[in-house]
């Protein structure tokens, strides 16, 4: 272990003098998650605000459905839902939707409530822009629910009517008060808590797992250069056990690793505002992320004989791993993608600092238990392979 | 002119001799335009997550949200697993039905349908959508209520209900959709994904190439070069048409690849072909600045990661500048990227031809002319520097 130690404090002292440690481990992935973070902005998956919709409308009804849906309109507006435009006419709502100016507008047609209201079947125009299909389908769905409190207070009064409760005289009275009865079934709101990392957090959490690879990847590089100048059969000369140079190299690659993702993770939160939550469970986290990248590059890294070979492997590796985990292309969120994204320490990284974040240390333990796992299987692999292939 | 194609040519052989580049230049491009087109060519209709506590009222509600063309069900078999997929985000909101509502109904108490949304994103607004099947789904039983409360006669109430209910008016809606689309139909599901990529990847397979340029000094190659009785004028056209080869193969490969296998439309060929050519130009003076500015190519290929991708994202390769803030477009403006993606969304989507895109081609000559002057400059300090 003693000689592990010198090893790795020979290796850290050597990497500290070079420029592109700090390139790869700090400035690189944050000038990309900066930009990526301008560039999406809150548009990744559903991490964001709410958002409000702007509708127009234009009622030519004239009428009391036409009056009674401007009040459900307005009402859902005032909830900060909606940002209504009044218009004229139906021709300028439907303009104000064709070029985009308002992403969906309602048209309340001219004889509404006097169909409504002598027994007809009647429509509510709702014209909606091609790209806001979001929009559209949330002024449809209101409609749509208004038509059915409509027809609700009507079937209403209809069926007091045929069970001689009503006479057709008190019908027209009874209409508004049916029209404004309790729902029989509430939809109650569960408000859940996210378990999804803020933008900023989630870009420099992608960028800076897969920018751990590449500092990973210097623990076997580092070794296939000794071989090459040929300071490594002085290394196996001495009396120092083979396991004892790799635990060396892989150690210092270790400590850079860590050292990389606590500043990053410091730095993005001063700078960007990135949320991570509890410090206790990043720093789990991190420590399994570290070590399962550092094991699964020493098992990649062990089957190449150059350094080259062993930078271009790792490369090839890190980035599949980094396109499958949603470093570079957001992966979506269900289907077999998600699935298979599931097989990269990335994934489980973000996973579980998502889950971190809406349920605390407790349920972020699953996603570390995964990246242990990881950690073991790849380096135990890895640990006999480039322990056996320490020769000259 | 010989000398500038025989430097050239080694270039180009070093380049597809590097085992990496079947990996970075041949396979990756390609991945990521497949999973690009895997991700955006599926439907991007939200999930709404299901959890049936069963009954009659229940599958009332079901079927009128499976009615609901805009949204895509899934089923779970407790609240707490679909409360879980709403907070990770694998759903936009989910809907829980408790057991027993019929019988709650029937008793005359109140019942509730639990909607599960996160407080971002899409989920609350597909409330409006639950609302109104749950809404539906209830008609029958208001109605009965009301005429209860009027002094009916429950069991009667309720066959009156449901005889009238057939006879009674709708107010329906009708939609309508309107405007012309930023991304027509008409577009291919890998369309955008390629037309972006090979925007990126030129540009990023030019500057990782800017490793064998300073290789080629550390090695000597360049000094020794200088040597002979060949002008540096000659030795940096040479290096200059290595590197603008690999960028426009890069280019070319990834065009015909997803031609064969996506049957991606580039739009006008003449148009594409003259882009290709502008941005491999481009491409090529940047590898050749990063050659000249860079000490060693470790150090390079990490800047290099940074400027290849970080510019892409900033020139819309990464998502479509359409979708960018005023201010972001403004930014984007100064990368190549951008009018190379503007000029294959001019030949993809608008139909244009190669008179439309002069301009687009115009600036990335100009970005090329320029960064390449720059880099000649400072090749020629660092070749003659001792």
């Amino acid at each position: 272990m003693r000689h592990a130690w010198t090893i790795a404090k020979n290796d850290l002292s050597l990497r500290a003098r070079d420029r592109s440690i700090y390139i790869i481990g700090l400035v690189a992935p944050l000038a990309l998650a900066f930009i990526f973070n301008a560039v999406f902005g809150g548009g990744i998956s559903d991490v964001g605000e709410t958002i409000t919709f702007e509708v127009g409308i234009a009622n030519v009804d004239q009428g009391p459905i036409g009056a009674a849906f401007e009040d459900v309109i307005d009402s859902i507006a005032s909830d900060g839902l909606l940002e209504v435009t009044t218009f004229d006419s139906a021709q300028a709502a439907r303009s104000a939707a064709d070029d985009g100016t308002v992403g969906a507008a309602f048209i309340l047609p001219e004889g509404l409530s006097d169909a409504v209201l002598g027994g007809a079947d009647a429509t509510i125009e709702v014209v909606g822009n091609v790209d806001a299909p979001t929009t559209t389908q949330v002024a449809s769905s209101i409609s749509e629910q208004f038509g059915i409190g409509v027809r609700t207070a009507n079937l209403s009064v209809a069926t007091a009517m045929a069970s001689g409760a009503l006479s057709p005289e008190e019908a027209f009275a009874a209409a508004g008060e049916a029209g404004t009865a309790d729902p029989a079934i509430e939809v109650g709101s569960v408000e859940a808590a996210s378990r999804q990392l803020d933008s900023a957090a989630y870009f420099v959490a992608g960028l800076s797992i897969f920018f751990l690879f590449f500092i990973a990847g210097m623990s076997i590089t580092s070794m296939l250069e000794e071989r090459r100048e040929g300071t490594l059969s002085r290394l196996l000369a001495a009396p120092i056990k083979r396991q004892s140079i790799v635990a060396g190299k892989s150690l210092a690659s270790i400590l850079i690793g860590l050292a990389s993702m606590t500043v990053l993770v410091i730095v993005s939160s001063l700078i960007m505002g990135a949320d991570w939550g509890p410090p206790v469970g990043v720093a789990m986290l991190i420590v399994g992320a570290v070590l399962a990248v550092t094991a699964l590059m020493i098992a990649v890294g062990s089957f190449a004989k150059t350094p080259e070979q062993a930078g271009n492997l790792q490369s090839i590796v890190a980035v599949t791993l980094g396109m499958l985990g949603g470093t570079f292309v957001p992966i979506a969120q269900e289907g077999f993608l998600a699935k298979l994204s599931l097989i990269t320490p990335n994934a489980w990284f973000i996973r579980g600092l998502g889950d971190l974040t809406g349920g605390g240390i407790s349920a972020a333990l699953p996603a570390v238990f995964v990246l242990l796992a990881i950690a073991l299987v790849a380096g135990s692999i890895g640990l006999i392979i480039a322990g056996r292939s320490l020769r000259l | 002119m010989s000398k500038v194609l025989a430097i050239a040519r080694v270039n180009l052989l070093r380049f597809l001799r590097d085992r990496s580049t079947v990996f970075f230049v041949f396979v990756l491009p390609i991945g990521i335009v497949m999973l690009i087109g895997a991700q955006f060519g599926g439907d991007f209709s939200p999930q709404l997550g299901l959890a049936n506590g069963g009954g009659t009222v229940a599958d009332d509600i079901v079927a009128r949200l499976e009615a609901e063309g805009s949204i895509k069900l899934v089923q779970y078999e407790s609240e707490e697993d679909l409360l879980i997929a709403v907070e990770r985000g694998q759903l936009s909101a989910g809907v829980s039905i408790p057991a027993g509502m019929d019988e709650q109904l029937a008793a005359g108490s109140p019942a509730s349908v639990g909607f599960i949304s996160r407080p971002d994103g899409v989920g609350p607004q597909l409330q409006v959508v639950v609302s109104e099947a749950v809404a539906g789904a209830a008609e029958q039983i208001m109605a009965t209520r009301f005429a209860v409360g009027k002094g009916a006669d429950p069991t009667a109430a309720a066959a009156a209900a449901a005889s009238v209910a057939p006879t009674i008016p709708n107010l329906d809606v009708e939609t309508i959709v309107a405007g012309e689309s930023l991304f027509p139909a008409s577009l291919g599901r890998f369309d955008i994904g390629a037309s972006s990529q090979l925007v990126l990847f030129m540009f990023l397979t030019g500057l990782t190439g800017s490793a064998a340029v300073i290789q080629s000094r550390q090695l000597g190659m360049t000094t020794r070069m200088a040597g002979t009785p060949t002008s540096i004028r000659t030795i940096l056209a040479g290096e200059a048409l290595g590197r603008f080869v690999i960028v426009l193969v890069q280019g070319l490969y990834i065009m015909l690849a997803t031609i064969l296998i996506f049957q991606v439309n580039w739009g006008n060929p003449l148009g594409a072909a003259a882009t290709l050519i502008a941005f491999s130009a481009v491409g090529a003076s940047a590898a050749m600045l990063f050659g000249a500015v860079f000490r060693n190519d470790q150090q390079a290929g990490g800047v290099a990661i940074v400027a290849g991708i970080g510019l892409a994202a900033l020139g819309g390769s990464m998502l479509p500048v359409e979708l960018f803030s005023d201010s972001l477009v403004r930014i984007a403006r100064f990368t190549p990227h951008y009018w190379a993606n503007e000029a294959f969304a001019e030949l993809v989507r608008r139909d244009a031809n190669v008179a439309d895109i002069l301009p687009q081609l115009g600036v990335m000559l100009g970005f090329a002319v320029i960064i390449m002057a720059i880099a000649a400059w400072r090749m020629r300090q660092v070749i003659t520097r001792a």
